[in-house]
């Protein structure tokens, strides 16, 4: 492999980064060639002795994402960062990328289940403001009325506390991956 | 499947290793990056790029600091210097690498013991 294709390999794996951030990784493996051939080596020979630029790539990347993962907690960062991770094939795909995605899935349907039972008090409570403005009303009972608004506050609210139950446990979630992710990529530094 | 995580813990154990290492190179003098990927791949088979993003995570957590030198031919070299803190860690890992080799050998020389009596 010569240096051209050395960079563009290790520029491709790096895409997606802060632009200063790839300058700087560039940087280093630029200065590293120039060293290599004033000591006569050739770049070719300096390529080799480095190694697969697309597995470096990965690995710069997976700890640029697993830091901002870290800063950020967001969980959309740590599922960047777990699966850079996972692509260094870190992480023992059916171990732990299956559970992973198995916990994901089950979050998110707990998610739409928060707002589900949240809209439903709401489509509840819009019954009531609406329903008079419908050609075909039937006016409701003054039972029927409270019984209405109560059930869709009921819902409405029961929703929202779901929501804020979901909050926790998704970052909780995030929080523990992370420190997995976080303990595996310590261990395992490199090639 | 054993192969596999046999495989697995070898390379953890190399890249745990690598840190050390990159650390004790650094301890005497400060190196600029080149320098440090060959003393180290001129002894460990490791693909000497990994040792770059390894560099750049040591700086942010504290354990060296870089500054630019100029060389006397063509532009300035990036050279990484260990700090306190990289010291004592660098001294933390070599009696944690110290115990470990020593417990090692222990294992290895009551085997070696065992198999002599057998025979």
């Amino acid at each position: 492999m010569n240096k051209e294709e050395f960079f563009q390999k290790l520029g491709r794996s790096l895409k997606g980064l802060p632009k200063t951030e790839i300058d700087t990784i560039m940087a280093d493996f630029e200065e590293h060639f120039m060293n290599s051939v004033k000591e006569g080596r050739s770049e070719d020979e300096t390529a080799e002795m480095l190694g697969n630029p697309a597995a470096i790539g990965r690995i710069a990347k997976t700890e640029l994402l697993m830091e901002e993962a870290e800063t950020k907690g967001s969980a959309r960062s740590v599922f960047r960062a777990v699966m850079a991770a996972a692509g260094l094939g870190l992480f023992n795909i059916i171990i732990v990328i299956g559970p992973f995605f198995g916990i994901v899935g089950a979050l998110i349907g707990l998610w739409a289940a928060a707002a589900g039972v949240g809209l439903s008090g709401v489509a509840t409570l819009g019954v009531l403001f609406f329903s008079p403005f419908v050609r075909s009303f039937i006016p409701l009972t003054a039972a029927g009325i409270v019984f209405t608004l109560f059930t869709g506050i009921g819902l409405a609210a029961f929703g929202g506390l779901l929501g804020i139950g979901m909050v926790y446990l998704t970052k909780w979630f995030a929080k523990l991956t992370l420190a997995y992710a976080k303990a595996t990529v310590g261990i395992v530094k490199g090639k | 499947m054993q192969a596999e995580e046999l495989c697995v813990v070898n390379i953890q154990f190399k890249k745990g290793v690598l840190e050390l290492c990159v650390l004790a190179v650094l301890s005497d003098e400060d190196l600029y990056g080149y320098k440090i990927v060959q003393t180290i791949s001129e002894n460990i088979n490791i693909s000497g790029g990994t040792i770059y993003p390894l560099l750049r995570r040591l700086s942010k957590e504290g354990f060296f600091e870089t500054y630019l030198e100029e060389s006397e031919d063509g532009p300035p070299r990036k050279y990484y210097h260990l700090t306190e803190k990289g010291h004592k860690t660098k001294d933390a890992l070599i009696k944690e690498w110290d115990e470990f080799v020593n417990a090692v050998q222990r294992i290895l020389d009551k085997k070696e013991r065992e198999e002599v009596l057998y025979e």
